[in-house]
């Protein structure tokens, strides 16, 4: 069955009842692909394009709050640096019309670039039933392991809360690919800076998760940047992430990238460098 | 006093009563209300009231109206013509020379004046030019960069940033009149940038792939590929796939003829179905054919087949090793083709060097990923006739290998290629698809329809061969070649393919480019447990290429000569037979070498860039044509032909045209079997054949995809398609012209010899005032002979070649030239290239349509820089395909592209047709050492293996850091 | 199982019964007839297959047809009015920039989005629109003039 319900309460309520015997579709980047690729899809599918109230991005005490059907091409719009960017380094525009910031988070990609930007943010991630009602999780304690996250089964991703800009001081976000569209990570890194001082540091496909550089934080809380600590944080974040050798780039190559990005995404948020990402 | 005055404005006339003391100003805007033309100051301060008078500027609020009868005057609104803007204007939209726009118009005519008498001017003389127009809101940076924007922009508009031959010095060959061909027709469509001629079908979704048809009662066929690289076939079991409801029939190995086939006649060497083993991941086992397309691919998934796995050799050194596991028990080491060439004294050469080097390169595995995925449809006339639709390159090998395969005549078989989207050697041959669609058609009695998925495509295979080459050079004090020696190891997958030619090519076009009075090479295509390798735009050059003008700069830096003067140096001559006997005629390869190092600022820049920064060099050349058929005999069934000997010419013409005039002369329709694959075949051919008979090209009609319809053609491989077709095109446009010419000498009242034809006209030479319509021409020849047709053809010159084994492959009736230039900025910490600008000059004889010339050119680049940074495909240790899809498998995108200049230097190549020559497979040939060399000087490494990843850049800056360390340690 | 699609292509409306995993390319291709989106990845890299969907540019090969339900759909067939082509169409030939044509639809599509949305697009703006098409033949030059020409001619 194919069901295209106009509220999300009406797909909360489908979720519920089909648990793994539906499956939500927005961007189609992988249950289509699936398809063409002559598979069957087994399950029946839970259209969320059509939930008008699925895609609104709202402030609410002192947050930003995404819906999960806010598409990449919003997110490009909003003036949260590392969120923009990476979402603009998403696919390309066909993409990103149509790919969901709960899809990115559901998917769990350990590439996945919306992620790793919101993971530095420290954004937090909902997750609704339609009887049980919701529940906010730290992003950070939502990836479990290689495309396992939290989210039941029963469940929809309903919204994401990062801090507003007010609560932001600075975000970076840089990118390799292997080329310059339409383009999966070899490593993504993300770092925001709060008012009250803390930093994030975010890695992406240098992991089975999207991770948060946790160790070298520690390294860089109440600390100025200077050039020595930069050092010491990318030296660090290597030593930190976990990469594997795959036909896309070895993971030496990965780690010394992680040291490299961690100095410029710090480097990025001293000088609240607005620059073009390369 | 009030006066009659007749003022020309933008070409028009204007009767206008004036006062003797009204401005040209004042009347422009008050009486003929052309407003354009503004008033800033009314004193001559300002420049917003220019206009253009007979040409020069002039302020018009200081001009007297009464003073401009007779003068022709052009205002703004003259600039563009039929709402079209002129490249000037876009310009200034696009690069912000234009706020608040009061200043523009005057700006604008000042800077077209300019473009005019001097189309390549320096920022100074752009600043002098506009110094009497004042602006208040730019400061006049963005109208500055519009200017220099337009540069060398053509006068008709149509492509920007690009050089044209003309007004280049003549290079000294005596370039005759192109008026000469047809002994009839001057001037014309040949030399002109016209749009294609399938532009308008391409635009609007209308031009029909061989995907976008259907017939009536059609069915999908799918093909079940291998899931291992290399085993035995123990069992295969359809029974549930034919179980499934839908499913019409299923062929295997058992069901279809037993017949091998390939390219290369000596090695026949592909099963139709795999017969007791496979030998690539995805070799082609089973096919289902099906109501549908998904059915079809769901029946595929339910064929059980029971392998036994045998061991992989995934490199070509290592399967040429004793014991090595067989692909194919025919080969032995599976060595499939060994050339062994030695031309001059090569060791003499390398013993009075006074620089020898020697180095390993390594190339990479290109597929050529064009846009369209191949495609076939297949259906049986009630007579016998087997009509394939097929996205192919050759149309004409494709009948004749399914004449082959299902032992038919050729006559049989109807070819048809709809519109193709995209080749590069990759729809060169006759696929699984073509004959598993016939053979499904023929038990189904309905069309059959097949498609390759993107992944399928990769599977199939024949891409670039990975080549893996040992080079030494040998040079005088002054850098002058002495003597070569290159030994070549190419991974040729598990099939011929094309692999035979590939392997002769990888050494036959080295010394067309310079002068090499030694040469050896030692050549091995062996076979591996991959998908075949086949022929990729520049047919087994491009990479020795890479590989040779890499080894070129390294020598050129070891004796400290710059690389462009060393290119000079060993720059072969026009008229030159090489050590190997190709007959190398026209030749203006130094003119590219100096035109691309003078535009690309090339003495300023060589040695002088940061760390970071790099810029490169390296040419590159390829045949107009092999000069050979690709199957020996004449056209008939294989199985039916005696053995023949090889004779030094051509047995039958290589391409052919015929062209019908419709009854009322209004028309010309060309039929010939060039295969147009998006080059611009269609176009540049009815440019040729409109110029020979006299007619525009809008009275031209072309039908090239039906081999019912049209003669034989070979088809688009080897660059072949201008100069062959292209004299074969212009000899029937000429014989329809013979025809016409008693018929107009009467006419016209004169003999035939003075009579010629132009722009449909005809009329007496030398005389255009005595002329007659086309058509009234072509009608009287129809009222009384009928149906008027003309045929050409064309063949290859008799003797090319030397009398060594391998002789042919290489000849061709002319070579082509060029030299790319190429600035990268390197990211020394990540490793990551970003390749910024091409400077490019060809040597292409003189260019049909050099709209088309450039497109190539620009994709050439593109493509080439791609493969030389990104692409690879790759396999595991089982050798199984890892990213054989578009997001694996990295290709430019818009984002990476360079940008790119490209030029023509001025040609006449005698064998082509109107003096032309080849561009789409030579322009790949400079790219990729141009690349590398220019990484190479960003960051003082050399990286040697292909693709230059970031990854391969940073491990070499580390090892030179390293290495760098160790010594000062040592020291 | 079947879905009762209703929406609007090229501005008509169209009703069908189609299969719930029936992609919206091979819904235009195969059901309608309307060729000239192309496939030819099918997983969302190479932009062939674009279309706009309530006027945005998306890859017909990842959107379900049933997702198009309530929606407008335009395809390259729309493009040009009768005969009359459409600047960016105009300026494609113009410059060259079809070459085999294959992926030509898609990138008119995604071209004609950027028109539509900017008066004057800058040069980034540009590049964007049309980075996830790919073309094989063309080196991307003659594309980008053919934008910026059309840009300039639709508000000429």
């Amino acid at each position: 069955m194919f069901y295209r319900p106009d509220t999300f309460a009406a797909a909360l309520r489908l979720k519920a009842d089909h648990a793994a015997a539906i499956k939500p579709i927005s961007g189609g980047t992988d249950l289509v692909v699936g398809l063409n690729r002559g598979q069957s899809l087994g399950v029946d599918v839970l259209d969320l394009t059509a939930a008008k109230d699925y895609r609104r991005i709202d402030h609410a005490d002192g947050s930003l709050i995404l819906s999960g059907g806010t598409t990449f091409a919003q997110l490009e719009q909003l003036d949260i640096a590392c969120l923009a960017r990476a979402a603009a380094s998403v696919g390309g525009p066909q993409i990103r019309n149509r790919g969901t910031i709960a899809g990115n988070l559901a998917t769990a990609s350990p590439a996945g670039d919306g992620s790793v930007a919101l993971l530095a943010l420290d954004a937090e991630v909902e997750l609704a039933h339609a009887d049980r009602g919701t529940r906010w999780l730290r992003l950070i304690d939502y990836f479990e392991d290689y495309r396992q996250t939290a989210l039941g089964d029963d469940e929809l991703i309903s919204h994401v809360r990062i801090p507003t800009p007010s609560a932001l001081q600075a975000s970076a976000w840089y990118k390799i690919g292997k080329r310059g569209a339409v383009n999966i990570s070899l490593v993504c890194a993300a770092a925001a800076r709060f008012l009250d001082g803390r930093i994030c540091l975010a890695f992406g496909s240098v992991a089975p998760i999207p991770m948060r550089a946790v160790q070298t934080e520690k390294l860089l809380q109440g600390q100025p940047l200077t050039g020595a600590l930069l050092h010491q944080a990318a030296q660090a974040a290597s030593a930190e992430v976990k990469p594997i050798d795959d036909w896309r780039a070895s993971a030496d190559y990965r780690k010394a990238m992680c040291a490299v990005l961690a100095r410029r995404v710090l480097e990025q948020l001293q000088t609240d460098d607005e620059r073009q990402m390369p | 006093m009030i006066v009659s005055r007749t003022l020309t404005v933008n070409g028009q006339s204007y009767p206008v009563a004036v006062a003797a003391s009204e401005t040209l100003l004042d009347v422009l805007r008050d009486k003929i209300a052309l407003t354009g033309t503004k008033k800033g100051c009314n004193v001559g301060d300002c420049g917003a009231c220019l206009v253009m008078v007979d040409g020069q500027t002039m302020n018009s609020c200081l001009l007297l109206a009464t003073e401009m009868e007779g003068k022709s005057i052009t205002t703004i609104e003259g600039i563009a013509q039929n709402g079209v803007l002129t490249p000037l204007q876009r310009a200034f939209v696009q690069e912000g020379g234009v706020q608040c726009g009061y200043c523009t118009p005057g700006m604008v005519l000042s800077a077209t004046a300019l473009l005019e008498r001097n189309s390549d001017p320096s920022k100074e003389e752009i600043k002098a030019a506009l110094a009497g127009n004042l602006c208040r809101c730019t400061g006049y940076t963005g109208i500055i960069r519009s200017v220099e924007r337009c540069k060398n922009y053509r006068e008709d508009g149509t492509c920007a940033k690009r050089d044209e031959p003309a007004g280049k010095p003549a290079s000294g060959n005596g370039r005759p009149d192109l008026g000469g061909a047809a002994g009839g027709s001057v001037g014309g469509s040949v030399g002109v940038s016209v749009p294609r001629v399938d532009a308008v079908d391409k635009v609007t979704g209308r031009a029909e792939y061989t995907a976008d048809l259907s017939f009536q009662n059609m069915v999908y066929a799918k093909i079940l590929g291998s899931p291992i690289a290399h085993g035995r076939i123990k069992k295969i079991d359809t029974s549930k796939a034919r179980a499934l409801p839908g499913v019409l029939d299923i062929l295997t190995a058992d069901d279809v003829p037993d017949t091998m086939y390939g390219v290369s006649p000596a090695r026949y060497d592909e099963h139709i179905l795999a017969k007791d083993k496979v030998r690539h991941h995805g070799d082609e086992v089973a096919a289902v054919a099906a109501i549908d397309e998904k059915t079809a691919e769901r029946a595929v998934a339910l064929i059980e087949v029971e392998y036994e796995e045998l061991p992989v050799v995934l490199n070509p050194m290592e399967a040429m090793a004793e014991g090595a596991p067989q692909v194919h028990e025919r080969y032995e080491r599976n060595i499939n083709t060994h050339v062994d060439h030695k031309f001059g004294d090569v060791e003499g050469g390398f013993a009075q060097s006074a620089h020898v080097r020697e180095e390993v390169f390594t190339g990479n595995t290109i597929y050529q990923c064009p846009m369209e995925p191949h495609a076939s449809i297949a259906m049986w006339d009630p007579d016998g006739t087997l009509v394939l639709y097929s996205s192919t390159q050759v149309p004409h090998y494709v009948q004749y290998m399914m004449a082959h395969v299902l032992h038919m005549p050729l006559g049989k078989i109807r070819v048809i290629r709809p519109t193709v989207g995209g080749g590069f050697g990759g729809k060169a041959e006759t696929t699984p698809l073509d004959i598993c669609a016939a053979l499904f058609s023929r038990r189904l009695g309905r069309p059959v329809k097949m498609i390759y998925s993107r992944e399928e495509m990769f599977l199939h295979g024949r891409g670039r061969h990975k080549q893996h080459m040992h080079f030494k050079i040998g040079v005088d004090s002054e850098g002058r070649i002495q003597s070569f020696s290159s030994k070549i190891y190419l991974d040729g997958g598990a099939y011929s393919s094309f692999g035979v030619a590939t392997a002769y090519y990888a050494g036959s076009v080295i010394p067309t480019l310079y002068k090499i009075p030694a040469y050896k090479y030692d050549g091995y295509r062996v076979m591996t447990n991959k998908p075949a390798s086949g022929a990729m735009r520049g047919h087994g050059v491009p990479q020795p290429r890479f590989a040779f003008e890499c080894l070129l700069n390294m020598i050129a830096d070891d004796l400290g000569i710059d690389p462009v003067e060393i290119r000079w140096r060993n720059s072969i001559d026009p008229n030159t037979l090489t050590v190997n006997e190709m007959e190398v005629g026209s030749c203006e390869f130094r003119a590219t070498l100096e035109a691309s190092a003078k535009k690309s600022n090339w003495n300023e820049k060589w040695g002088k860039l940061p760390l970071g920064k790099g810029i490169g060099i390296a040419s590159g050349g390829f045949v107009s044509g092999a000069g050979y058929c690709i199957y020996r005999g004449q056209v008939q069934l294989s199985h039916e032909k005696p053995r023949e000997p090889f004779v030094k010419k051509s047995i039958f013409p290589h391409a052919n045209a015929i062209v019908k005039i419709s009854e009322d002369g209004m028309a010309a329709i060309l039929l010939i079997g060039a295969a147009e694959i998006g080059q611009g075949s269609d176009t540049v051919l009815t440019q040729m054949c409109a110029h020979s008979l006299g007619i525009p090209m809008d009275r031209m009609r072309i039908r090239s995809e039906d081999s019912d319809i049209s003669p034989l053609d070979l088809g688009s491989y080897s660059s072949r398609v201008t100069l062959m077709a292209g004299h074969a095109v212009s000899r029937a446009g000429e014989a329809v012209f013979e025809k016409m010419k008693p018929y107009a000498a009467r006419l016209l009242d004169c003999d035939e010899a003075s009579v010629t034809a132009q722009n449909a006209r005809v009329f007496v030479q030398g005389d255009d005032s005595r002329s007659v319509p086309w058509e009234e021409v072509a009608r009287k020849y129809f009222n009384e002979n009928g149906p008027l047709v003309g045929t050409g053809c064309y063949k290859p010159p008799d003797g090319l070649g030397g009398d060594y084994k391998g002789s042919t492959v290489g000849t061709s009736p002319a070579y082509s030239f060029g030299t790319a230039i190429c600035e990268v900025s390197v990211d020394l910490e990540t490793g990551k290239i970003k390749i910024d600008h091409f400077t490019d000059y060809h040597d292409c004889g003189t260019p049909i349509n050099p709209l088309a010339v450039h497109g190539q050119v620009e994709g050439a680049v593109a493509m080439g820089a791609s493969e030389t940074i990104f692409e690879d495909v790759q396999f595991d240790e089982k050798g199984l395909l890892q990213n054989h899809n578009l997001h694996g498998y990295l290709m430019m995108s818009i984002m990476d592209a360079p940008e790119i200049f490209s030029g023509l230097v001025d040609s006449y190549e005698p064998r082509g047709p109107f003096g032309a020559k080849e561009i789409g497979e030579g322009s790949t040939l400079p790219v990729l050492g141009a690349v590398a060399h220019a990484i190479a000087n960003a960051t003082g490494v050399w990286i040697k293996d292909l693709p230059i990843t970031p990854e391969k850049v940073l491990k070499a800056l580390r090892e030179k850091k390293s290495a760098t360390a160790e010594k000062v340690a040592s020291s | 199982m079947t879905w009762h699609l209703e929406c609007t292509i090229n501005d008509a409306p169209v009703t069908r019964d189609i299969p719930e995993d029936l992609t919206l390319l091979d819904f235009l291709r195969d059901h309608l007839g309307l060729t000239g989106s192309k496939g030819a990845c099918l997983e969302g890299e190479c932009g062939s297959c674009t279309v706009h969907l309530d006027d945005a540019p998306v890859c017909s090969c990842l959107t379900l047809a049933a997702q198009a339900h309530g929606r407008s759909v335009c395809t390259v067939e729309a493009l040009a009015e009768s005969t009359t082509l459409d600047p960016i169409q105009q300026a494609f030939i113009d410059t060259g920039a079809a070459q085999c044509g294959y992926c030509t639809p898609g990138l008119l599509m995604a071209g004609r989005t950027l028109l539509d949305r900017t008066a004057f697009p800058e040069a980034n703006h540009l590049l964007t629109s049309i980075e996830g098409n790919l073309c094989r033949c063309t080196g991307y030059a003659s594309i980008i003039e053919a934008i910026q020409i059309a840009a300039n001619e639709s508000k000429a």
